[in-house]
């Protein structure tokens, strides 16, 4: 009875017209940032945060979690009809949507990309509807201790299941934990790495970081090369699948949900982590593997759907624990606190308002990201078609200009600037971004943790190994490593990963 | 829009040039001040509390200057980038800045601070909010007395919440573990939400809080606040009993503040002009009300009454710096 009032007042919030409008300007530029390469939505949501300055908190989170969930609808459609992802959460449903494309198949795989989407960001909108709350009573219990052993379960299966040049991606979170670690530490007051420097006191800013390493990094290495765009747009027919073709994807979509929801709940995992998990998945446990590569709708079905769960998901440690577990959801929480609303257990009793609201308002926000990524298809088939001449210095001014007005700082520009020429290196030598940036997120609240944790129990480590969750996630984290240094377990360890 | 503004730029130059002609000499004189919007410069995060209070007043002293008063944002740094700004401005009375408890604690705490508040000239203080200890609702101690005896009878085992390192929650942690002879193990958190969290969730015994942060968690009867840290109640919590009440004298524990500040060095027409503007402004039922519905009540003190108070502030936290022995790194 509690849940129906609450859904009732969620509804009562989310359909006020201001909010149906912010929800519905949210999915429609996700959906644009989705399907335009190069640009995702870590630095679409930074690049948008000043502008919600002057709205009310919960229309500002409405409009920037739809940015977020909306990019993965948009970018199956690049994904699919150009071979190039339009985000990285869609990079694999390069693999097989690109083929079927190819064989005149384009309309079911952007359909079944989209209603399996759907079935997996609701259900998963379902899941955080009824796992956030008692969850939240629960987190309570969540002390430094706590912290620290879920967040480092969480990294272990990401490093798990994450394959790729093992040894670049630990570089690139040892360089993530090293700028995380920039500024005034908060238990000796010691500044670290600020060289002096005023700025640097509070660390690293998140924004002007990623703006940097997504953004103006990806419009430098589009300047060198000339992309040729063959797009299969004149054979999008049949957007709604065959009965043949759902019997295909069914147990696809529904394993893409539940594979999507639980990676989404783990700090460092989400999106791009549950879509590559999915495909691996479906390949291994498929009747015919050989054919994988050749236009398989459920190699489409799977990740599309786990992107999605997983991107709904990834809000449950944010509103519950106020843990980060991507780097768009750290862009979100930054803009919780400007808001003046703590992310954390106190977040759903002391602001039932914003919780429901922004959750309902998701229900809205998928539904008519169906409507848009459907009947609206052909609009973004052209957007994949605007010349990169134009789109990238756009995008440049757009990102000068963002960084710049968060906080009326030359400091954010210039670190902004620092970090795409980072990230255009990376790029060329082949490193991948997001260990840095999860390393850089999450590092320093484990360093936090770990040091809370020693100074309660006044340097005792036995502290993890009396509280009942710590025991439970450290055996879990421990059985992972176990199994990855074990030959036998190592041969059947699915080959998935970000690089591929 | 566009017109209007090309009226009040030939306005403004026509101003201008009759000054020149007919006033030769005369410089800064209170009647045409302010000619142009000033600037009210923020060091803290947009949403926060001294970025509300500082909107709030800013907007209804436009009133009785006449002129727009212009937010700028200027974080980072700790407060330091915002402050120095404001401190290096041209002492014309155009650039504003918003003065907070982190004006008074930081240089204490952070090596190499490059502002205190010697380096404006006070205008108005608007709102102080005091400090609460807290502890959980369902904590054995029920009163000052209860915690007290028991911190002594068990030193070195309470785990109280320093909530942000060099802020006025630590300051008061210390200056009160200090005060009192009394030994915690102090846990560091990023903030106070977080310390509140965590006495919630029994990771701490105590912690220090501001009223204001901690009043909706004690009335929903999570928290229980044992004392208000100050000679008399908080508005907020007029439940709580002051550390007077409790029997504690020659305790002072560093409040958090707002307050507006201009660079030094401004002339001192210009700077009572402003002030008698903040003063009227924060007179109003109007701003009187909005300002209470954050649980704050102005305690308005002008010009050199609030430097005095400043600077007093300003030696306190240092004592209690040099009593703990903090060393800036």
């Amino acid at each position: 009875m509690e849940l129906l009032n609450h859904i009732i007042l969620g509804f009562s919030i989310a359909f006020k017209p201001n909010n149906i409008l912010f929800c519905f300007l949210g999915v429609l530029f996700g959906t644009l940032v989705g399907v335009l390469p190069g640009f995702g939505p870590v630095a679409a949501i930074a690049l948008l945060l000043p502008i919600t300055f002057g709205l009310s908190p919960i229309s500002a989170i409405i409009l920037l979690s739809g940015i977020y969930y909306g990019a993965m609808y948009g970018g199956s459609t690049t994904s699919i009809l150009v071979n190039i992802p339009g985000e990285a959460a869609s990079v694999i449903t390069c693999v097989e949507g690109y083929p079927m494309a190819k064989q005149g198949r384009a309309g079911p795989a952007l359909g079944i990309s989209a209603f399996g989407s759907l079935i997996g960001g609701t259900l998963a909108i379902l899941g955080l509807m009824l796992v956030a709350p008692p969850l939240s009573e629960f987190a309570l219990k969540f002390g430094p201790p706590e912290f620290f052993t879920l967040m480092l379960l969480g990294l272990t299966i990401v490093t798990y299941v994450s394959s790729g040049p093992v040894l670049k991606a630990l570089m690139m979170a040892a360089l993530g934990l090293v700028l995380g670690s920039f500024g005034v530490d908060t238990v000796s007051g010691f500044p670290r790495f600020t060289m002096g420097i005023r700025y640097l006191l509070d660390g690293i800013p998140l924004v002007p970081l990623v703006m940097g390493l997504f953004g103006i990094s990806e419009v430098l290495l589009n300047l060198e090369r000339t992309i040729k765009v063959e797009v299969y747009a004149k054979e999008i027919k049949n957007l709604l699948p065959t009965l043949k073709d759902w019997a295909a994807s069914i147990w696809a979509i529904i394993r893409g949900t539940l594979i999507g929801f639980f990676l989404g709940l783990l700090p460092g995992a989400g999106p791009v982590i549950a879509s590559f998990a999915s495909y691996g998945i479906e390949k291994r446990i498929s009747k015919h593997p050989e054919k994988f590569g050749t236009g398989v709708i459920e190699g489409v079905a799977g990740p599309e759907t786990a992107n999605n769960a997983a991107a709904q998901a990834s809000f449950i440690p944010l509103l519950t624990l106020g843990i980060p577990a991507t780097p768009a959801i750290a862009i979100l929480l930054g803009a919780f606190i400007i808001h003046g609303v703590t992310p954390g257990p106190m977040l759903i009793s002391q602001k039932p308002d914003f919780f429901w609201g922004v959750v309902i308002s998701m229900y809205l926000g998928n539904a008519m990201l169906l409507v848009l990524n459907l009947p609206l298809i052909g609009l973004w088939v052209r957007v994949t078609l605007i010349p990169y001449i134009y789109l990238f210095p756009i995008i440049l001014f757009f990102c000068l200009i963002g960084a710049y007005s968060i906080n009326n700082t030359m400091g954010d520009v210039y670190l902004m600037l620092i970090f795409s020429i980072v990230g255009y290196l990376m790029k060329k030598f082949e490193y991948d971004a997001a260990p840095l940036v999860l390393a850089f997120i999450l590092g320093p609240l484990l360093e936090n943790a770990l040091r809370q944790s020693l100074i309660m129990s006044q340097g005792e480590f036995t502290i993890f190994l009396e509280r009942p969750i710590c025991l439970v996630a450290l055996l879990c984290a421990s059985f992972l490593l176990l199994t990855a240094f074990l030959p036998w377990f190592k041969k059947k360890r699915p080959a998935i990963g970000m690089n591929e | 829009m566009k017109s209007r503004h090309v009226f009040r730029d030939v306005f403004v130059i026509g101003l201008v040039f009759g000054f020149l002609f007919f006033l030769p000499g005369v410089g800064f004189s209170a009647t045409d001040f302010p000619k142009k919007p000033l600037n009210v410069i923020v060091p803290f995060a947009p949403g926060g509390i001294t970025d509300t209070i500082g909107r709030l007043v800013s907007k209804q002293v436009e009133n009785y200057l006449g002129q727009p008063l212009v937010i700028i944002s200027k974080t980072g740094g700790a407060g330091a980038i915002g402050f120095k700004e404001g401190a290096d401005a041209k002492p014309d009375g155009y650039t504003l800045t918003v003065l907070t408890t982190t004006l008074g604690c930081a240089p204490h705490a952070l090596k190499g601070y490059p502002v205190t508040f010697k380096n404006f000239d006070p205008i108005v203080r608007v709102v102080v909010y005091q400090e609460t200890l807290i502890v959980n609702a369902t904590s054995p101690w029920k009163t000052l007395d209860d915690f007290i005896r028991y911190a002594k009878a068990n030193p070195g085992k309470l785990r109280v919440g320093e909530a942000g390192y060099g802020s006025n929650h630590h300051f008061a942690g210390a200056g009160f573990a200090s005060g009192l002879g009394l030994q915690f193990i102090f846990v560091p958190y990023a903030g106070s939400a977080e310390t509140l969290t965590a006495v919630m969730g029994d990771h701490l015994e105590a912690t220090f809080a501001g009223s204001v942060e901690a009043a909706s968690l004690i009335k929903a009867g999570k928290l229980r606040g044992l004392v208000t840290l100050d000679q008399k109640r908080a508005a907020v919590l007029p439940e709580i009993p002051s550390l007077k009440e409790a029997g504690i004298s020659g305790l002072w524990i560093p409040p958090g503040w707002i307050g507006f500040g201009l660079p030094k060095g401004t002339p001192k027409e210009i700077r009572e002009t402003i002030y008698a503007a903040f003063k009227k402004a924060l007179g109003d039922k109007e701003l009187i009300e909005a300002i209470r519905k954050y649980g704050l009540e102005i305690e308005e003190q002008g010009l050199g009454e609030f430097g005095k108070w400043m600077e007093e502030f300003h030696n306190n936290v240092g004592a209690i710096a040099t009593k703990i022995n903090l060393k800036m790194k």
